[in-house]
């Protein structure tokens, strides 16, 4: 246990050391070429059954009205600055929130899917955050999961009456968790060279826990803290959005 | 001097020197190099593989080598972490490394010379449902609006004493990203109508040049698939 334990501390050593240069994080993006074949193509089809959900959602709410087409797709670009730009830190590293919690929040989990993949193309390709054969297992857990759970217990605090702003922390940070959970369990069943698949999940979790604990609660705050603006200036527009949710969720 | 160069992917692919290569035959080339690296067991491939394509990436696409080696940079912190926790014999380790830098440099041949809209127009020959492109079409000009939107309100926040420490900094960053919001909903009603007062009934036109294929560049694709097969 003393040897792993020491494994962790010189990997926090060296992210520490590494972000003294300045170099970008991606949040949690599987890379391109990290994953064999077959992983890829799982994975793929593991989120197929959402994101034909989304987009027959979609579809229908574009059939209602096509002048939603902007709305959608400004909702996408919008996720995907939010999680392009660097997010104050006290370390002066360069973090990225992923956005996921605020959108499953303000668009409900399944439009988001699709948003989500489509921002994650493009940040393979502008950014080269993720890539293209881990389209797939990052769209699951970015795109699908961590919305999912974060809906969930917004939705669950909802219904045991929590304080508003307690509600959409918890699902903001626990949704980032969740998806820095499932990613590590990606990694692990790709890579499970050195013991099983558990203790090989297990090193994946300590391993990013130095970046991705605070930055899940950094991004809880974050996340209250812009709905609080959103309710100060923004009551009409979040009625337009929440004309949304309700037309997606019928 | 390009002062709103936000993505600097997006910049290098608009001005690369085989920004006219067939696109179609860039992405088949790339995509064929990645499976072929994650595919691969030993060495041989990858190491090939990443020189091959710095070659075509730097000298043919005339991005200079400190350009391309940044480039290649930004997923290295999770290379080296992910590689970390992979544990095992060094072989290993190395070989995980290799294949994702390698994996890495063959997406760069189509993302460091194509500009996203030319992509998208390939991805639709591939019959992907046309409410899907065009939502990718809008979302990729809009992340270009809204990041200059940002830009803008950073510049006015750091103005007012926004962003002077670390608590200011949450505060000015969440106020400036619901404020983002607001714009940006705003914004996408009246792009609809400036849409639709250019006769936008519904699907989005583009007009995209024909690339021919040289000699040149089947014979690249030749010779890597050759010594790849060796």
């Amino acid at each position: 246990m003393a040897k792993k334990e020491k494994r962790f501390i010189f990997a926090a050593v060296l992210f520490a050391a590494l972000l003294g240069t300045g170099t970008t994080v991606s949040a949690m993006h599987i890379m391109e070429g990290y994953l064999p074949p077959g992983y890829c193509i799982a994975w793929g089809i593991a989120s197929m059954p959402f994101l034909v959900a989304g987009f027959l959602k979609i579809k229908k709410l574009l059939a209602e009205n096509h002048r939603n087409i902007t709305l959608v797709a400004m909702s996408g670009a919008f996720i995907f600055v939010i999680s392009s730009l660097k997010i104050p830190s006290l370390t002066g590293s360069c973090s990225h929130m992923t956005g996921t919690g605020l959108g499953a929040i303000l668009f409900g989990p399944s439009a988001v899917s699709i948003l989500g993949i489509i921002v994650l193309v493009f940040q393979a390709i502008l950014l080269a955050h993720g890539g293209l054969t881990t389209l797939g297992a990052n769209t699951f857990s970015m795109a699908i999961a961590g919305p999912f759970i974060s809906y969930c217990i917004y939705k669950t605090c909802q219904k045991f009456k929590a304080s508003k702003h307690i509600s959409i922390f918890l699902a903001a940070s626990i949704g980032d968790l969740s998806t820095y959970c499932i990613t590590s369990l990606q990694l692990a069943l790709a890579h499970n060279a050195s013991g099983g698949i558990m203790v090989s999940f297990l090193k994946f979790l300590g391993v990013f826990a130095p970046t991705q604990l605070p930055l899940a609660i950094l991004e809880g705050i974050l996340t209250v803290l812009i709905i609080m603006a959103l309710e100060t200036y923004g009551t009409q527009e979040l009625m337009e959005i929440g004309f949304i949710r309700k037309e997606t969720s019928k | 001097m390009h002062t709103h160069n936000h993505f600097p992917i997006d910049y290098y692919a608009y001005n690369s020197a085989i920004r006219n290569w067939n696109t179609g035959y860039k992405m088949i080339f790339s995509f064929t190099a990645i499976i072929a690296v994650i595919s691969s067991d030993d060495f041989f491939i990858p190491v090939y593989t990443f020189l091959f394509m710095g070659f075509i990436n730097t000298y043919l696409a005339r991005l200079s080598i400190k350009e391309y080696l940044m480039a290649v940079r930004i997923p290295f912190i999770f290379i080296i972490l992910g590689s970390i926790a992979i544990g095992g014999n060094i072989i290993l380790i190395l070989n995980v490394i290799l294949k994702a830098i390698s994996a890495t440099s063959a997406m760069y041949l189509v993302t460091l010379s194509t500009p996203a809209g030319e992509i998208i127009a390939t991805l639709k020959k591939l019959h992907i449902p046309g409410i899907f492109i065009e939502l990718m079409y809008l979302t990729y000009r809009y992340i270009f609006i809204l990041s200059d939107e940002v830009h803008k309100m950073r510049n006015a926040g750091i103005s007012r004493l926004g962003y002077i420490n670390y608590r200011t900094s949450c505060k000015s960053f969440s106020m400036m990203l619901g404020n983002l919001l607001i714009v940006s909903l705003k914004n996408s009603r009246n792009y609809y109508n400036a849409m639709e007062a250019r006769c936008y009934n519904g699907s989005l036109g583009f007009y995209n040049e024909k690339k021919k294929i040289c000699k040149l560049q089947v014979l690249l694709f030749l010779i890597y698939l050759i010594f790849l097969i060796i």
